[in-house]
């Protein structure tokens, strides 16, 4: 540690303070333990993200009776490859084709379905995307990248209950061929919450 | 309650700001805050006691910080500690004291079966009123307290596009100490023209309670 003798130390923010008087409190009255804290903590970083429902749209992409269960059966579709757990009891897959194109929201809080899509980044549960996604959900998809043809419906999922939802993007041109792993790999988190499509990068 | 967080149609947020390549946790605290709320049973009224933050406060500060505030609100108001007890610590944090280190290995499976294992029953409650297809009308006058009736549709007439088994209601859940009253509930699928003036022709599907709902007129 000697090495880091001289830095000089960066104060803790007012919310750090907070936090760690809450665990402290809690450790002290034998409500909560450190190791069931990092837990949390470790399984987030490494095993529940986004990186599980791309393995469940591509299997869907390869495997049309793996689709049709995904979409009538969102949860036996995640327990298949063990992506079960809190917030994500009730799991509804919808599915984007030519004619209607899907996006999720909660709009009261920021239910998100953690087993397949982990933790939601900032701007889902920001009170711009919130509060605009259900009444001008073209005009947000614009301002994500996402141009859609006039003649498409939009469907806003807003997730007030307990069922959560994980949108099937179409596969897209340019993938033919590709194993399901690269399939995977076209699939990130905004193409599941709907605010984007997958692409294959064409090489210029 | 009619409170900040309600914000589905509220106009005036400006543009909605994407972070690239965003983490999951973007300071260890709120990793921490994160796993202390999945491990500590703290009783219920999460959402309620982030509802009641006002809206300079809940508008102003971030996901985890709501988080941290409801347990706050929730320890204090369940008797699991005080303010004081909070405060002293930030004292003692502030002064150079670690926090307290505590293992339970029991208590760490038990947090990853949470996270890992389905936790989901059924429940009998009473029999559905509506059918998918049945159009329905969201009631005029919602629960007081935590409600999962989103403001902007009360009174809104829209159709079951699906019916669910009973689950407990969660707005008796968290206004009444944790009382489970379980109840159908429904996928209702609105017209946005049907909501607000300027709504485009696309659709909102909500999820409702049997009590959100009654026949139109």
């Amino acid at each position: 540690m000697s090495e880091h003798h001289n830095h000089p130390v960066r104060p803790k923010s007012p919310q750090q303070l907070r936090a760690e008087a809450l665990e402290a409190v809690l450790i002290e009255r034998g409500l909560v333990s450190t190791d069931a804290v990092d837990a949390v903590v470790e399984a987030f970083q490494s095993e529940i993200g986004p990186q599980n429902g791309a393995r469940m749209v591509a299997r869907a992409w390869v495997d049309p009776e793996y689709r049709e269960r995904m979409l009538t059966d969102g949860v036996a579709a995640a327990s298949d490859f063990g992506f079960v757990g809190a917030e994500g009891e009730h799991l509804r897959v919808v599915e984007n084709t030519p004619q209607v194109h899907n996006a999720i929201v909660c709009t009261l809080c920021s239910c998100y379905p953690w087993p397949v899509l982990g933790i939601p980044p900032v701007w889902y549960k920001s009170a711009p995307y919130r509060a605009r996604i259900v009444r001008e959900p073209r005009t947000v998809l614009a301002e994500f990248g996402l141009e859609l043809p006039e003649d498409v419906e939009i469907r806003v999922w807003d997730s007030s209950a307990e069922m959560r939802y994980l949108v099937l993007p179409m596969r897209p041109e340019g993938s033919e061929g590709m194993s399901e792993q690269e399939l995977a790999g076209l699939v990130n988190r905004d193409c599941m919450i709907g605010v984007a499509v997958p692409r294959v990068e064409v090489p210029a | 309650m009619d409170g900040a967080h309600d914000l589905g149609g509220r106009q005036g947020f400006g543009p909605v700001v994407p972070e690239p390549d965003e983490p999951p946790f973007h300071e260890p605290w709120e990793g921490r805050v994160h796993g202390l709320s999945s491990a500590a049973a703290l009783g219920p009224g999460f959402r309620y006691a982030i509802e009641r933050m006002g809206y300079v406060e809940y508008l102003t500060t971030s996901y985890y910080e709501h988080w941290m505030h409801s347990m706050e609100l929730r320890g204090i108001e369940h008797g699991h500690f005080t303010r004081a007890d909070l405060d002293g610590w930030v004292r003692r944090i502030e002064a150079g004291e670690p926090v307290p280190v505590r293992t339970d290995p029991a208590a760490a499976a038990d947090v990853r079966d949470y996270l890992r294992k389905s936790s989901a029953r059924s429940y009998d409650g009473p029999p559905a009123r509506y059918a998918a297809g049945d159009p329905v009308r969201v009631i005029r006058v919602l629960p007081a307290g935590h409600t999962r009736c989103p403001g902007y549709l009360r009174g809104a007439a829209g159709v079951v596009e699906q019916a669910h088994a009973p689950q407990p209601l969660l707005d008796t859940y968290e206004n009444e100490n944790g009382r489970v009253a379980p109840e159908p509930w429904y996928t209702v699928a609105f017209a946005a023209a049907d909501l607000w003036a300027d709504g485009g022709p696309h659709t909102v599907l909500v999820d409702l309670w049997q009590s959100h709902l009654e026949d139109p007129a």
